[in-house]
C-alpha cells in the first residue's frame, strides 16, 4: 500500500481550475479630416477627429469569468500619412480623466504607421468596463486641400485567468 | 447511474474475479492479453476501444479508444495497476485529441477542438488479468481554440473578435471497465 501516497496528492488538487484564455478585439474607424480652410492651405493645421470605442460590454462579460489582462499590440493608421508632423491620441470616458495613448511628432519620411501607446492596456481597462469610450484623434500636418482619409486599426489582446479551488 | 445497477456492475466484476468463476483460467505471466475498453470521462466523453497487457507487465494496461464528445475523438494511454487484489489503487495516464464541434441548441455556436492529458488516481475493482472496472479522479490539461466567436457577444460595428486559444488545467473524472482475453 506504499502506492496509495503517491495517488492522495492527486485526490487533492483535483477540483483545481487553472485557465487561460486569449483572444484579440480589433476595431476598426475610418476616420476623415476636413480640407483646411483656403486661408490655411499649405500651412502645418490641427484637426481632430472623435471615434468611438465600445466594448464596455465585452470586457464586462469576460471580467465575469476571471481577471483579465490587456495588452495593445497594434495601433495603427493605414493611409497616406506623409502630411503629419504631429499626432496625439488620447482615450476620454465619462467620469475618468482623459488618457494620453499617443502624443509623437512624425517624421515625413517614416513609413512606421504603427504608433506605440504611453500606457499600459491594464490601465485602459477600466475605462473599457466602465462605458463606451472616446477616441479622440489630433494631427498636426499640412493636410491636403482635399482633407485626409486614414484609417485607425486598435489590436487589443485580451488574456483571460480563470482560477478556483 | 442508480445506486442499484452500481451495486449489480460491482457484484459482477466481484463475481467474474472469484476463482470459482465460470470463466476461470489460469493466469501465466508471458501471456499478451488484449480485450475492449469503455469508459465515460471527462473531457473525452464516451470511449470505446481495445486495451492489451503485455507479457511480463501485466500492472501496465495499454489502451487506445475512439472517443466521442459532441464529436469524434480518439486517446490512449496507460492505467498503471500494480496489485493484484480485487480492490486496488490505480494511476490512470491518457492523452487524446477532440475534434471540433459546436455547442447544441446554441444559434452561431462558436466552435472547439482540443487536445488533452489526463492524470487520474482512483480504485479498480475485479479481477486484475480479465474483468477490471474503474473509479477514476484527478486533473486535466487542456490545450485548443474557439473559432466562431462572434456570435457570443454583442459586438459595435467595427469591432471583430479573433479565434481564442485556451489551456490550463481542470478537474476530470472517469467511470470504466476493461475486460482482457
Amino acid at each position: 500500500m506504499k502506492f496509495l501516497p503517491m495517488i492522495l496528492p492527486l485526490f487533492l488538487i483535483a477540483g483545481c481550475v487553472d485557465m487561460t484564455a486569449e483572444t484579440s478585439l480589433v476595431e476598426e474607424n475610418q476616420l476623415s479630416f476636413p480640407a483646411p480652410p483656403a486661408a490655411a492651405a499649405g500651412l502645418p493645421v490641427s484637426v481632430d477627429q472623435i471615434a468611438t470605442l465600445d466594448i464596455a460590454n465585452v470586457v464586462d462579460e469576460l471580467q465575469t469569468h476571471g481577471e483579465l489582462h490587456l495588452v495593445v499590440s497594434q495601433n495603427s493608421l493605414q493611409g497616406d500619412i506623409s502630411f503629419l508632423n504631429h499626432i496625439e491620441l488620447d482615450l476620454t470616458s465619462p467620469g475618468f480623466p482623459d488618457l494620453v495613448l499617443v502624443d509623437t511628432d512624425v517624421s515625413s519620411s517614416s513609413t512606421n504607421n504603427n504608433f506605440p501607446l504611453l500606457v499600459s492596456g491594464d490601465q485602459m481597462l477600466p475605462m473599457l468596463a466602465a462605458n463606451p469610450c472616446g477616441l479622440y484623434f489630433t494631427i498636426t500636418g499640412t493636410i491636403p486641400t482635399d482633407g485626409a482619409s486614414l484609417v485607425s486599426t486598435l489590436v487589443l489582446n485580451v488574456s483571460e485567468e480563470v482560477r478556483s479551488l | 447511474m442508480s445506486m442499484k445497477k452500481i451495486f449489480v456492475a460491482f457484484s459482477v466484476a466481484s463475481a467474474l474475479s472469484s476463482p470459482t468463476a465460470a470463466f476461470a483460467r489460469e493466469d501465466s505471466p508471458d501471456q499478451l492479453r488484449l480485450g475492449p475498453t469503455f469508459d465515460l470521462a471527462t473531457p473525452s466523453g464516451a470511449a470505446f476501444g481495445v486495451g492489451a497487457e503485455l507479457p511480463f507487465m501485466h500492472f501496465l494496461k495499454w489502451n487506445v479508444s475512439a472517443t466521442y464528445l459532441l464529436s469524434p475523438g480518439i486517446k490512449g494511454g496507460v492505467l498503471i495497476d500494480p496489485i493484484r487484489f480485487p480492490v486496488a489503487p490505480v494511476l490512470d495516464l491518457d492523452i487524446g485529441y477532440q475534434s471540433t464541434f459546436s455547442i447544441p441548441g446554441m444559434n452561431n455556436s462558436p466552435s472547439t477542438s482540443f487536445s488533452y492529458e489526463d492524470v487520474r488516481a482512483g480504485l479498480a475493482f475485479g479481477r486484475r488479468d480479465f474483468v477490471r472496472l474503474f473509479v477514476l479522479g484527478g486533473e486535466t490539461h487542456l490545450d485548443g481554440n474557439a473559432s466562431n466567436l462572434t456570435g457570443t457577444f454583442t459586438l459595435p460595428a467595427g469591432v471583430s473578435v479573433s479565434n481564442a486559444h485556451f489551456s490550463g488545467w481542470a478537474p476530470s473524472v472517469k467511470l470504466g471497465i476493461s475486460v482482457l482475453f
